[in-house]
């Protein structure tokens, strides 16, 4: 692997414990990565150097605003990617390891292409983002897009994969919406609106 | 049964359950104690405590913050969390609404898999009926192995059965039953199990927790490295098998186990709903007249108020003046007379009575109405698009719109929001809304003496300056604003009985504060006019007060005083003048700058206590003084517009 892709790979990693709330230890992080201690805390020294994040040896470490939004990017390409491999049948069990790969070698052409291409599909195939529905359609629940933390709270409140639910109210194309899911009614806003994937019906 | 023949002992009993679903309802219900109740989600945001006594049994109540799910981690959930790792109940009682059972049972489960005796509230029953919903709790009870109650906790229905189930279960140590996962998880948890050296709660639970990669659970174990290790290569074998994330995987599930239990134990029939609830549910989100419904509902509360709060407020006047005429004939006008009358009596008491009580008992009834009816949550609904714009989300309306009775539990609730800059935003926010003392100002002087239109007037340039004022202060974040997810209670009739208590319990708790302090004030301000301290003090704000602001000097010292409680400003004024008829000393433009400037100048100092608490001092100090900059550039410009007028 070239540096750069180290870099990143490590940056992707650490942006992804701290949504999970986890403390990045130079233990955790060889755990996740598969790599001895010794080599983590080289690599995050030199890290520390180009200011990607703050490093003390036994409290952890800590992004940086510019290490964060390295960080961020690549695990939205990672999520794209790997959406995009499960739509082209790309065995499961080899989807997250290739995702791994090919995320730090696209661009952002690459990423709008594929982001476009996936939401072409996903019209055709009846499958839209909640927000697009109107007052009074009903819908299945497909996936949830976002951080951890958003889609274990949506899952928790009901939006399960496959799980039915009726818009019952929208303030318009640009406003919250109220869904009625597992028997409870629930407003959510636009944001999180276009953050759920669901299948018409 | 329950052994009656115990001696004294102690239990320590949890309140759990879904927001809203009535869990502090029933802590009141059991320890007399007075937790807010109403029909909005988020109203407990930490760990209430009490006691009481029952068959010789001295049992701990815990009323805890409510919560979607045990491994979701938003801030009042971590409070939850964090009672059930470090204290361990005898027994949980978990609060459900028996109108959303899926959704409720979900949470259930996941309780019932800590292995630790729980009895389950069948909450709300009535409701449920009314929607059509008819519960088999035989069933229901064999299925989950625990005992199931059905209650409707605020008329206190069920709720004693549920006690002594609570009891013989903590007792007979009465363990629910295991629902197992499908083979291939089911399989390594079992695994997991063998290794587990925790005891507080079942090794099971660990197990799931730990394969679902619970942060809190793994740093539990975080010496136990052969452990850990072992846990990631089967929570990977698992993704691997479902081709999901693994919650995805444990949430699916749990909903499918729900599935599985409820098969059979709901019957639907067509609901009977009112017709009225029917207009309501349509008219109050609907995109356009739901708006028109909003502002014509705040505008009717504070007429209601205005309305009553006179009346009233003339009534004690006509009494005052009355016994004042008695009191003058009988005892003459003396220096010390006129003390004590104007600085006491009429100053004091009378004022207190005739412009706070007035106006405050109404305004705590109409809110608290607002608050049980279930249409507080439809409003935050409303103006999301209009929260977002000022950096936080429709939820933070909720605060809003309680600062409207007091600033201080409103900023107590900004914790309801999911990140920091957007509580900071909020209470922020909330301190500028207009509070019951503030409406006193507002409604016992401009409204009484110049009208209620102008008195509305104010509300409306408050509404501007807060949106203003968001917009800005949104613009010094760059955190992204966490959207809204917020759950519609349905609408319930506010029942008399409770809005008549739960509003007199406020305004004894507003009157056991401030009239001590009311009444000690008027009599500083009667005395130190006698011996023209008072003028120093004015004198030295001046330039402030009578050239930039155009109000009498003594409102400088009113000003001050008014930090402590904002009412107090036109109590001391009473005091001083010895009258409440204002319109004697100040002009109507006067009056109209002085409201205005009471009301944003500078949060109360309780409401300050409870910023720097929840926010920081920085926050505090720097909200603070931003508001008195704010007033008295604003209050100096109004008085010159409205003097071109």
């Amino acid at each position: 692997m070239e540096e750069s892709e180290r870099i990143e790979e490590y940056l992707e990693i650490l942006y992804r414990m701290e949504l999970n709330g986890e403390r990045a230890t130079t233990v955790n992080i060889s755990e996740k990565l598969n790599v001895s201690p010794s080599s983590v805390t080289e690599m995050l020294q030199k890290l520390a150097e180009r200011g990607y994040l703050n490093y003390t040896s036994y409290r952890g470490v800590e992004l940086t605003e510019k290490g964060r939004e390295i960080g961020k990017k690549i695990l939205e390409r990672h999520r794209l990617i790997e959406e995009f491999l499960k739509f082209i049948n790309v065995d499961e069990k080899k989807v997250h390891d290739l995702a791994c790969k090919i995320e730090h070698v696209i661009d952002d052409d690459v990423y709008r292409g594929i982001s476009e291409l996936l939401y072409k599909y996903r019209q055709n195939g009846n499958l839209i983002l909640l927000s697009e529905l109107e007052e009074g359609e009903s819908a299945y629940v497909v996936t949830i897009h976002g951080d951890d933390k958003l889609v274990k709270r949506l899952m928790d409140m009901g939006f399960v994969i496959k799980t039915p639910l009726i818009v019952k109210r929208s303030l318009g194309k640009r406003g919250p919406m109220i869904v009625s899911i597992k028997g409870s009614e629930i407003a959510i806003g636009e944001d999180i609106a276009k953050s759920i994937v669901v299948r018409r019906g | 049964m329950i052994d009656l023949n115990v001696r004294s002992k102690r239990l320590k009993i949890a309140l759990i359950g879904n927001l809203n679903v009535g869990k502090s309802v029933i802590f009141n219900f059991l320890t007399r104690k007075h937790q807010k109740v109403a029909n909005w989600p988020g109203k407990t945001v930490e760990v209430a405590r009490g006691e009481f006594f029952y068959l010789n049994r001295e049992i701990e109540i815990v009323d805890l913050p409510g919560i979607y799910s045990l491994s979701t981690f938003s801030p009042e959930e971590e409070v939850t969390r964090d009672f059930l790792l470090k204290e361990n109940p005898d027994a949980i009682i978990n609060v459900v609404d028996a109108s959303i059972l899926e959704r409720n049972l979900y949470l259930t489960l996941q309780i019932l898999e800590m292995g630790i005796p729980t009895v389950i509230a069948l909450n709300q029953v009535d409701q449920a009926r009314k929607k059509g919903i008819e519960i088999n709790r035989d069933i229901l009870e064999n299925r989950l192995g625990v005992y199931v109650v059905e209650t409707v906790a605020i008329y206190g229905k069920g709720i004693d059965d549920l006690i002594k189930k609570a009891i013989e279960s903590a007792e007979k140590r009465k363990i629910p039953n295991v629902q197992r996962f499908p083979e291939e998880i089911e399989k390594r948890i079992l695994e997991i199990e063998n290794y587990i050296k925790e005891e507080r709660y079942s090794k099971r639970w660990y197990a799931i927790k730990l394969l679902e990669n619970d942060p809190i659970i793994v740093k539990i174990f975080m010496d136990d490295e052969e452990l850990l290790k072992k846990v990631k290569r089967y929570r990977e074998e698992i993704e691997r098998i479902y081709g999901e994330n693994i919650y995805h995987i444990f949430s699916h599930e749990r909903y499918k186990q729900v599935g599985d239990i409820l098969e059979g134990v709901q019957k639907f029939t067509l609901p009977t709903k009112a017709k009225l609830t029917e207009v309501l549910e349509n008219i109050t989100v609907h995109r356009y007249f739901g708006y028109i419904f909003l502002v014509l509902s705040i505008l009717a509360i504070y007429g209601i108020v205005f309305f009553i709060g006179s009346y009233i407020a003339s009534f004690f006047d006509f009494i005052f003046e009355s016994i004042g005429n008695w009191y003058f004939g009988s005892f003459g006008h003396t220096e010390f007379t006129g003390l004590l009358w104007d600085g006491l009596v009429e100053g004091g008491i009378g004022a207190a009575l005739q412009i706070v009580f007035s106006y405050i008992f109404p305004l705590f009834i109409m809110l608290t109405i607002l608050e049980d009816s279930g249409y507080l949550p439809r409003m935050a609904y409303l103006m999301d698009s209009f929260m977002v714009k000022m950096g936080v989300n429709g939820k933070a309306f909720l605060p809003i719109m309680l600062g409207f009775g007091c600033n201080v539990p409103a900023c107590i609730s900004c914790k309801i929001l999911e990140n920091k800059k957007e509580r900071l935003i909020a209470s922020f926010l909330a301190s500028l809304v207009p509070c019951s003392a503030r409406t006193v100002v507002i409604l016992g002087v401009v409204g009484y003496f110049l009208g209620i239109q102008y008195a509305l007037l104010l509300y409306v340039l408050d509404f501007i300056i807060i949106f203003i004022a968001g917009k800005i202060s949104s613009l010094f974040f760059k955190e992204k604003t966490y959207g809204m997810i917020l759950e519609i209670p349905s609408f319930k009739r506010p029942m008399l009985k409770s809005v008549i208590k739960e509003s007199w319990y406020r305004v004894k708790s507003f009157f056991s504060v401030a009239l001590p302090v009311i009444v000690a004030g008027s009599f500083i301000i009667a005395l130190l006019n006698i011996y023209g301290i008072l003028n120093i003090i004015n004198n030295a704000l001046e330039p402030i007060t009578v050239y930039w602001l155009g109000l009498p000097a003594i409102t400088g010292f009113l000003l001050i005083f008014g930090f402590l409680r904002k009412e107090m400003t036109v109590i001391m004024l009473a005091a001083f003048l010895g009258t409440t008829n204002f319109a004697s000393v100040l002009t109507p433009a006067q009056m109209f700058v002085f409201a205005f400037v009471v009301m944003i100048y500078v949060p109360c100092v309780a409401t300050v206590a409870a910023l720097i608490k929840y926010s920081g001092w920085k926050a505090a100090a720097l909200i603070s003084l931003g508001e008195v900059f704010m007033a008295i550039l604003l209050g100096g410009i109004l008085y010159r517009i409205i003097i071109l007028i």
